[in-house]
């Protein structure tokens, strides 16, 4: 009876667990070695028009650009498959919108061993844990929008925490700490939404295996002219 | 002793007045409240005897803490203020949450009353509110009159007698009680017969005096009289004597399938259900046309499926507005899908029924046509269907089929040259029309349709359909099928698409080319463009406050709720082709006609506003011309055409070479647009405005208001994230007119435009959508989830508003709940005044709140320390016109006059002007609202004051101020005591004063002092002497802020080589001698515009601090200036106003301390 009463709790916290989403104006994944890889969109897109989903890499090659049509791919996942194509390296997705219209989307989205959720402002309603890495030794500001977050390092020691800061900006509470490069760090939150502030990025995972740094080059494509390009790998 | 007895009660009734006997019912309140919230909310704080009548209104929200309404009581008193004599007090059970109050006034005597409202549970008071109001006497307004009436268009008829003629006319508060007591008499004075209606009263009751009267008569042809007064046709006349009821001629039988409508030259049908549009029409005995079945409305969706209005077994057909010379067919229902069962209605394919429609059939006495007025309200999402064809069809054979093309004979085909199933006329481009084969073939080409076709039948009968602005408003199609009869296409069915056209370059992308184009309708906007935006802008922000951001909205904005209606006349006419196209141009210019404006303006109807006056007031008329139809004449020069676009106000800015901001492009009404070109109109009678504020009220009332929602819709806008709500307003937030975010009660919202043209015009749809969709929404769907996303009433620009709306609707309907509203918003507003729409104007016009009038005129004397946000402003002219408007002291109305029209920015707007006229960039388009709203107003002030020439008046303005000394000189003409009054503000940071000097015509020092306080009174006294006063003020430049003038002696100028100034200012200068003097002035980073003192018209001006040099002339010039720092090339004398200006002797004595840079 208690064996069937821990199953049935396993089996009430698989139904009710919450997914890993996370809202990131950048979706980077890294390829190894070359290897037809997919892209599974997985969950529920409630924008009528869908969504636009541009993918490339350093080069300005594009390995997919055009609509995710609205639907519920909760089941069966959209998925978009990049075949092998003797390209190995970074590339980035971009998801045009807003994080309301994609909340529902699993993570992660790739099928290959890293991926990363970068740039310098986040939404997500994931309570768990998340890992990230940064770009540069340097001094980094975290703000958490009506609410708390805190930084600690791989010993799990807190590193900064807005509670002790106390500082704000507008509707953020602040806090700072002196990141090094190669470094994972914890952040632990109590907001929905976060930014990094002074036009500083971090890429942060749910998992600190899948954590790297992407090429910043990838940054520099102006992706928004993709579409009207009207190219595609 | 019976007698005496009756004499006794006459005298008790003359000492007491009648019993205080007030009518006392519920009404349903929606409880959304969680706390108990009490209101007392009186209809307005002053009555008079001309309002007969007074309500006052309570409103319970029971809250969480009581579960019941009914566990509740009010207590309510009405007390003579003064005596605090009870005159009335009762308990009553709360069965709903509201209770209403109405009550006579002539119970009670002029004086101040004090209302008390207690809600109680058991014997514990919860909540207690106590209120005031006035009781006073009013003059009576003349009971008669007679008003010229003004056509501002031609009505072009020739071989028709009259065409029909629907209007408004305003009355004075207690001037009409009757409407029997109207008529409408020639220019020879005969009666002509006409028909009236009640639009609005100036109160609740049925016995309130008539506010706004709407009456319908058939005009003969004639000119346009709006510039030639002279020329009088018609003119309404009322009075007691008057006794005037319609002699017209709609007979209507009403039977269990229909309507049998008989205007005395066609009879025909309108059936009740499987409504056809018109069944059958018989004329002289015979049946000229019978349509079929599943003829009439109708829509094709994207698989090819057929909806028909004609297929809705529950349609509702019913008279709106009955008359003898007017009668209102409405119907209400769905487009309903062939062979379906009627039942399913679903925002996606399949669904059985797909749009609602609204159509008014208006049909008048002794005419061979009816106007439709039909309205599709779309009930499905963008991303999901498309349609292939919109329209009306009848059925009819044929002879001949007629096109009409402007500016050319009508294009005539028999029926024999017809070797395909159709021919049609399709306007598929706003300059670009084309009549083509149903195989395809062109026949012929040409710029614009006259907007109508028709078929001749065998028997000479013409049937034919006009559709008015058919060009602007693009794409459109007239087709005449060989075997089934004529289609108007509302979107055409053979629709072209223009590849030659790249529909996302920068000066084509705002046309919206992705619903102006091709065969299917298709509503969703495209991916591309979003991408072309974020190019244009180099960004690819997603943020509501960004261009891209908005377009991206506008790729996830849908349709559903919007719709669109079409304007049509339907003729079934014994004659020929001519006289057919004379009777369908005239519709096409749809004669209308006003009350002369001094009439509206002073009948206080629209409020405190002046008639056009190109003659007093040149300056003012001039630039509002300039500013609102360059506005027009740059739509017209970019080509915003289409049947989804036309008309639109913008939001941002002009940039040249055809291209605009696209950040709000599509602005619904954001800065109280909508209400702007009827204002101007009804002030004028000027055609543009009329032509302009139809083609706006008709995008606002369809595309920019929510008429329909699907419970079962999930979309959400992109920002924000609301859903829907019936009645609401879209912001500017979408890149198209009916998507992005909106609201019931908001600052973006100007339903006072729909209102006006209701009153003006008599359009139905217009009424329907305040009262049935907005109102209804307010007072019973609280309720509704999307309902408090919708009302922001937060305090500032969304409460105060709100209020302005409020009052405005009230005036409409007067529902008693609004009152709830208007005193929630009342009371934020009394704290804070922030300025949007039409709020303070109402509040004192209608409400006659002495609070908000006392902080208006306390703000005015120094608006600098205003402390209730009503001059942190827009539209600065609107508060000192109304402080104007208000003050009793005749000097100081005169002053705030003044200062309105300098506070309104007039100078700079002739030059804003110009840049619209001629096509350079222009930034921003919302403050065009902002500035000629209140125009009227500022012109009222000045009449009122009579001022013709505020240019030349005298107020309190900054001091020149000069570092090391200001030179102020004046001159004593005989000797005698005077003052000199330092006002103003002294030591602003320090704290510490200023010295001044005043030395005397003898060169001696009279006073020597350091000013320490402002408001400090100086005395010069009466010494023997006379002549010129040196007074020297140390001010300082951030630390003394002082006005002008000083003394109250005839003649002060201020000497200056470089002036420092804390107001914006006006002053007046001359040349010191009869030699030429090149006068050079370089203000600092802001405008100065220099006026010529002979015509007042500018002569010179710099925008940005532009150095200007300019030979003055000898009769003086004024100086404009909004900057902070004026340098000079050389010494000026100024002058607060040309009649205290001299030459000062000892100006020659005088050494600047300060070196100006030149």
């Amino acid at each position: 009876m208690k064996k069937l009463l821990f199953v049935f709790f396993l089996f009430f916290l698989l139904c009710f667990s919450e997914g890993f989403h996370i809202y990131s104006k950048g979706y980077y994944f890294y390829e190894k070695e070359d290897r037809e890889w997919h892209i599974n969109f997985k969950g529920k897109f409630s924008a009528f028009c869908g969504i636009y989903f541009i993918l490339f890499n350093e080069r300005g090659d594009i390995f997919y650009c055009g609509v995710i049509p609205y639907g519920d791919y909760s089941d069966k996942p959209y998925t978009i498959k990049i075949p092998e194509d003797k390209i190995t390296g970074f590339y980035k997705g971009v998801l045009v919108g807003e994080e309301r219209t994609i909340d529902s989307l699993i993570l992660p989205l790739s099928d290959l061993e890293y991926e990363v959720y970068g740039g310098d402002y986040f939404a997500t309603h994931y309570k768990d844990r998340l890992y990230f890495k940064v770009e540069k030794d340097e001094l980094y500001v975290l703000g958490a929008y009506k609410g708390n977050l805190k930084v600690l390092n791989e010993k799990g020691e807190m590193i900064a925490d807005t509670k002790i800061t106390k500082k704000t900006e507008k509707y953020d509470n602040l806090t700072e700490f002196q990141a090094k490069k190669d470094d994972v760090y914890i952040l632990e939150k109590e907001c929905r939404y976060f930014r990094v502030k002074n036009d500083k990025k971090i890429f942060l995972s749910n998992d600190a295996k899948k954590l790297f740094i992407p090429d910043p080059a990838l940054d520099k494509i102006e992706w928004w002219k993709i579409p009207l390009k009207g190219e595609t790998k | 002793m019976k007698l005496f007895f009756i004499f006794s009660l006459f005298i008790s009734f003359i000492i007491n007045g009648a019993e205080f006997k007030p009518n006392i019912y519920y009404l349903e309140w929606e409880q959304i409240s969680k706390e108990l919230k009490f209101n007392l909310a009186l209809e307005k704080e002053e009555f008079s005897n001309l309002d007969k009548e007074g309500r006052i209104v309570f409103g319970i929200e029971k809250g969480d803490l009581v579960n019941s309404l009914n566990e509740l009581t009010l207590n309510f008193k009405i007390l003579d203020f003064e005596e605090q004599k009870l005159i009335f007090e009762k308990e009553i059970p709360l069965e709903k949450g509201i209770i209403v109050i109405d009550f006579g006034l002539n119970s009670l005597e002029f004086g101040e009353y004090q209302v008390q409202g207690e809600i109680k549970k058991g014997d514990n008071i919860l909540k207690k509110e106590e209120k005031k109001f006035r009781y006073v006497k009013e003059k009576t307004p003349s009971n008669k009159g007679k008003i010229p009436l003004i056509f501002p268009l031609d009505i072009p008829l020739k071989k028709e007698k009259t065409f029909p003629v629907s209007f408004g006319i305003p009355f004075p508060k207690g001037a009409l009680w009757d409407e029997n007591n109207v008529r409408i008499v020639d220019k020879e004075g005969k009666e002509i017969s006409c028909q009236k209606i009640v639009r609005a009263r100036w109160g609740f009751s049925k016995n309130s005096s008539i506010k706004w009267l709407g009456i319908d008569f058939q005009a003969e042809g004639l000119s346009s009289n709006w510039q030639n007064k002279n020329q009088l046709n018609y003119f309404v006349e009322f009075g007691p004597q008057i006794n005037s009821l319609p002699k017209g001629g709609i007979k209507i039988e009403e039977t269990e399938t229909g309507y049998n409508v008989d205007n005395g030259v066609i009879k025909f049908t309108i059936k009740k259900s499987e409504w056809n549009f018109i069944d059958s029409v018989i004329s002289r005995g015979k049946e000229i046309f019978k349509n079929r079945k599943n003829n009439g409305f109708y829509l094709i969706d994207h698989e090819g499926d057929i909806y028909r209005a004609s297929n809705d077994k529950e349609v509702k057909v019913w008279i709106e507005e009955k008359g003898e010379i007017k009668t209102v067919f409405r119907i209400d229902g769905w487009y309903v899908k062939d062979n379906s069962e009627g039942k399913i209605v679903n925002y996606s394919l399949p669904t059985d029924k797909l749009c609602k429609f609204i159509t008014r059939i208006e049909v008048y006495n002794n005419k061979p046509y009816v106007r439709v007025l039909h309205t599709i309200v779309f009930t499905f999402d963008s991303n999901f269907v498309r349609l292939r064809d919109m329209g009306l069809s009848l059925s009819t054979d044929f002879k001949n089929a007629f096109f009409g093309i402007e500016e050319q004979q009508p294009f005539k085909i028999d029926k024999n040259s017809f070797n395909t199933d159709s021919i049609y006329l399709i306007q598929h481009l706003p300059d670009k029309f084309s009549i083509e084969m149903s195989n395809g073939k062109t026949i012929k080409e040409g710029k614009h349709s006259e907007g109508w076709f028709a078929i001749e039948k065998e028997n000479g009968n013409i049937i034919g359909i006009s559709n008015r602005e058919t060009w602007q408003r693009f794409p459109k199609e007239f087709e005449v099928l060989l075997n089934e009869g004529l289609k108007f296409h509302i979107w055409p069915y053979h629709g072209k698409t223009h590849p030659e056209i790249d529909e996302i370059s920068p000066s084509e992308i705002y046309k919206l080319w992705f619903c102006h184009q091709g065969k299917e309708l298709n509503f969703a906007m495209p991916w591309k463009y979003y991408f072309k935006t974020a190019e244009i802008y180099n960004s690819p922000s997603t943020d509501v406050y960004t261009g891209p951001g908005l377009v991206l909205a506008g790729v996830h904005s849908s349709i559903l709720g919007s719709s669109v209606t079409n304007d049509i006349l339907i003729t079934f006419l014994e004659g020929d082709i001519e006289r057919y196209r004379e009777i369908s141009n005239c519709f096409q210019v749809l004669p209308h006609c006003l009350p002369e404006p001094k009439w509206i303006c002073d009948s206080l109807s629209v409020g405190y506003i002046a008639p056009y006056s190109s003659e007093k007031f040149k300056f003012i008329e001039d630039c509002i011309e300039k500013v609102v139809k360059g506005y027009w004449e740059l739509q017209d020069y970019t080509e915003q055409y289409g049947m989804w676009i036309y008309r639109t106000w913008h939001h941002t800015s002009y940039k040249g070479d055809k291209t605009f901001d696209l950040y709000r492009f599509f602005n619904a009404t954001h800065h109280y647009e909508s209400f702007m070109p009827w204002l101007l109109y009804l002030r004028s009678g000027d055609p543009f405005y009329l032509q302009q504020a139809r083609a706006n009220i008709r995008l606002l009332s369809d595309l920019n208001i929510i008429h329909y929602d699907d419970p079962n819709y999930t979309h959400k806008e992109f920002h924000f994230g609301q859903k829907r709500i019936i009645g609401s307003t879209r912001h500017t937030n979408g890149f198209c007119p009916w998507g992005g975010d909106h609201a019931l009660l908001g600052h973006l919202t100007c339903y006072n435009g729909l209102i006006t043209a209701y009153y003006l015009t008599g359009d139905l749809r217009l009424r329907e959508i305040v009262v049935d969709e907005w109102q209804k929404t307010l007072v019973s769907d609280r309720k509704n989830p999307e309902f408090s996303s919708a009302t922001r009433l937060e305090p500032g620009r969304d409460n105060n508003n709100s209020l302005g709306e409020l009052i405005d609707l009230y005036q409409l309907t007067y529902h008693p709940a609004l009152l709830i509203y208007i005193d929630d918003c009342l009371k934020k507003f009394l704290i804070n005044m922030y300025h949007w729409g039409l709020p303070l104007h109402n509040v004192l016009l209608f409400y006659k709140s002495e609070k908000a009038k006392d902080l208006l005129l306390e703000g005015v004397i120094d608006p600098k320390s205003d402390k209730v946000n009503l001059w942190n402003t827009h539209s600065p002219h609107e508060n000192y016109a109304l402080a104007s408007i208000f003050e009793i002291d005749k000097e100081k109305s005169k002053e705030y006059a003044v200062k309105s029209f300098f506070a309104s920015d007039i100078f700079s707007w002739h030059s804003k002007g110009d840049k619209l006229k001629n096509k350079e960039p222009f930034h921003p388009f919302c403050s065009i609202s902002d500035f000629i709203l209140y125009l009227p107003r500022v012109i009222y002030a000045l009449s009122k004051s009579d001022i013709q020439d505020p240019t030349n008046w005298t107020y309190s303005q900054s001091l020149p101020g000069c570092p090391q000394g200001t030179y102020c000189i004046v001159k004593e003409e005989k000797d005698k005591e005077f003052n000199i009054v330092i006002k103003g503000i002294v030591g602003k940071k320090s704290g510490k004063g200023f010295p001044l000097k005043v030395i005397g015509p003898d060169k001696k020092i009279i006073i020597d002092t350091l000013i320490e306080k402002p408001y400090t009174k100086l005395i010069v006294p009466k010494d023997g002497i006379t002549g010129e006063y040196l007074i020297i003020l140390e001010v300082r430049d951030g630390e003394d802020e002082i006005y002008v003038p000083l003394t109250d002696l005839e003649k002060e100028v201020y000497y200056v080589n470089y002036w420092f100034q804390t107001t914006e200012t006006k002053f007046f200068t001359k040349p010191k001698t009869e030699e030429k003097e090149i006068m050079g002035i370089k203000p600092h980073v802001y405008s100065v515009y220099i006026l010529s003192n002979k015509t007042k018209e500018i002569i010179a001006s710099t925008e940005k601090g532009e150095k200007l040099e300019i030979e003055m002339p000898l009769e003086g010039i004024w100086i404009i200036g909004k900057t902070r720092y004026m340098h000079l090339k050389q010494s000026l004398i100024l002058s607060n106003d040309e009649k205290s200006w001299f030459l000062p002797e000892n100006i020659k004595d005088i050494q600047f301390k300060w070196k100006t840079m030149w």
